[in-house]
């Protein structure tokens, strides 16, 4: 009964599950992550997506959930174990690829992109497919799960899509043998591993550039890249200030600050709401991204749109630091067309649970509030991100 | 044909189509989509923005799409496309690659076609018009322009065979795709 939004995917779920996600209480149904689950999707009725899960975990974020969770998994893991052992001798494979993921991805310096090409590659290894064709559909059941194990994140759908188009691409050499193929194709999975580190540098030799002395730079979210960026223009004795948003609920500006004050860059916190307060002192905006869609615009920690906005009506620029493998086939329309991807959020105080909360980790921010993009390919406009989506994909 | 689609597909929506005289294409569109049983609302061009308010979404057709992102159609797409962009509503123009163009137009004028004059003098339901002897009248001129120019701006996507597309794309479709369309 409420206005209806534009969006795809709104559109296709007649009754979106809102009633069902009163996060507060503990879910009694949820599943940690880590455990082994016949259901690919863990957490399928809150919708609570494990990509910010993990985030918040890499953060040392505690809500009073997650401890919930922890607690109900610790308690579930003696009856589950005797059940694991007797599912892993019969379906070994299509556990493997989603505990590898589960595996790689808790490391903190890790992208998720890399995590998800390194558990194909460990399906490349310990595959027993004797044809370039048998290999192919298993990699592509295992990247189908993957990406159906968790939908809310962009740069393992991503990653995943970009690793079945280079071996689609490569398979097309017949002549070689099936053991050099998969040789090659396992040698190319460990160099993504370099070529994402690799790209986090170029992006920082690129985005350092553009601060100059004396300027005010602000910050949301915790993105690595954007670190990197800040961290090499420091290392050449530039002379700065950042201002970084607090990022409630995943505290984000205060693990930023706490990295930026290890290499002496002047920090300054501020609340969310303080940004508009703040822009007039502000030279530029730095965000990372979670993906790039298709129309050059990014999905990014919810609160990113909002900046997007101050910052161009006072005229500041707003740039954007992602590597290319973040690039995605989607093209969001409006802000809920999106997959939910729903954060449960703590407020300290208990909540009646008459009143709904808005838990969605992050917004869309379209491209005319976006004025260049920092990424491995170069310095681009948003308009470019579609032109390198075309070459790739089509 | 997208429309029909997604009836089949048992889709729940609804249908505003906006006409426009003199050629009113609109009620062919209403007859087939009424008799196929979509509920659909018909309404004149002078109350689009009566209507806007309740839309969610905009499809438009085009004749082209030109390099700059500019859409050239039917005339009345622009007045469409430029209300739904005031009230923050999505423009979706469908469109087949083949009909991308390398040429960069940038107003309304310049290589459009005419359309005879006297059917505008014409307005259905009134046996006489005071603008029936316009032709006598030096002075006066009829223009019944058959297309017209969209902005790349108004415009938030266009659908192809290769899926959506921001419209600064085109050219690269056209620099892409092109060189297969043309026949030796």
């Amino acid at each position: 009964m409420w206005w209806r939004s534009a969006s795809f995917i709104l559109d296709r779920n007649d009754n979106p599950p809102q009633p069902e996600s009163r996060h507060l209480t503990p879910p009694s149904s949820h599943m940690a992550d880590t455990n082994p689950n016949p259901n690919p999707n863990p957490n399928p009725i809150n919708n609570i997506s494990a990509y910010y899960q993990t985030r918040a975990a890499h953060h040392g974020v505690v809500t009073s959930d997650w401890l919930a969770q922890a607690q109900a998994a610790v308690g579930r893991d003696q009856p589950s174990d005797s059940d694991t052992s007797l599912k892993s001798s019969a379906s070994e494979k299509p556990f493997s690829v989603i505990e590898e993921f589960n595996n790689w991805r808790k490391q903190p310096d890790l992208a998720e992109a890399v995590a998800a090409i390194r558990a194909l590659a460990s399906v490349i290894r310990s595959s027993e497919a004797n044809t370039i064709a048998e290999l192919q559909s298993e990699l592509k059941s295992a990247s189908d799960s993957l990406k159906s194990w968790d939908r809310t994140s962009i740069s393992l759908t991503a990653g995943c899509d970009l690793f079945m188009r280079y071996i689609t691409r490569t398979s097309a050499f017949e002549y070689e043998d099936f053991n050099s193929a998969k040789s090659r194709f396992l040698e190319r999975a460990e160099k993504f591993g370099e070529i994402s580190y690799k790209a986090r540098k170029i992006i920082a030799m690129l985005g350092q550039d553009f601060i100059f002395n004396g300027c005010t730079i602000l910050v949301h979210g915790f993105s690595r890249v954007v670190l990197e960026i800040l961290k090499t223009a420091a290392e050449s004795r530039k002379v700065f200030r950042v201002l970084c948003t607090e990022g409630r609920p995943d505290r984000t500006g205060l693990r930023f600050a706490n990295e930026l004050a290890k290499v002496d860059v002047p920090v300054k916190l501020l609340i969310d709401s303080a940004v508009a307060y703040s822009m007039d002192e502000v030279d530029m905006v730095f965000v990372g991204a979670d993906g790039v869609v298709e129309s050059g615009g990014i999905i990014n920690m919810m609160g990113t749109y909002q900046i997007a906005l101050v910052a161009k009506t006072m005229d500041k620029p707003v740039y954007v630091a992602a590597e290319s493998y973040k690039f995605a086939r989607l093209y969001p329309l409006d802000q809920k067309d999106m997959v939910p991807a729903a954060r449960p959020i703590d407020f300290g105080v208990p909540i009646p649970s008459k009143v709904e909360v808005e838990t969605s980790a992050r917004d869309y921010t379209p491209p005319q509030y976006l004025t260049l993009l920092f990424t491995d390919l170069g310095v681009l406009t948003p308009s470019v991100v579609s032109d390198e989506l075309i070459q790739l994909y089509l | 044909m997208i429309l029909l689609h997604a009836h089949e597909l048992r889709r729940q929506f609804r249908v505003v189509i906006v006409d426009s005289r003199p050629n009113l294409e609109g009620q062919q569109l209403l007859r087939k989509l009424v008799e196929k049983g979509l509920s659909c609302t018909y309404t004149h061009i002078n109350g689009v923005s009566y209507i806007m308010p309740e839309v969610t979404k905009i499809f438009l057709g085009a004749a082209s799409v030109l390099s700059n992102g500019t859409v050239y159609s039917t005339i009345g797409t622009a007045c469409v496309a430029m209300v739904g962009h005031a009230y923050h509503v999505p423009v979706l123009v469908c469109c087949e690659s083949y009909k991308f163009h390398e040429r960069v137009q940038l107003d309304s004028i310049c290589s459009n076609e005419l359309g005879d004059p006297n059917v505008i003098a014409k307005v259905p339901g009134r046996k006489k018009s005071c603008l029936d002897d316009w032709a006598s009248k030096e002075n006066l001129q009829l223009l019944n322009l058959a297309y017209d120019v969209t902005p790349a701006d108004y415009v938030s996507t266009i659908v192809t065979e290769y899926g959506l597309i921001p419209p600064t794309s085109v050219p690269v479709i056209v620099r892409e795709y092109g060189r297969e369309h043309i026949l030796i």
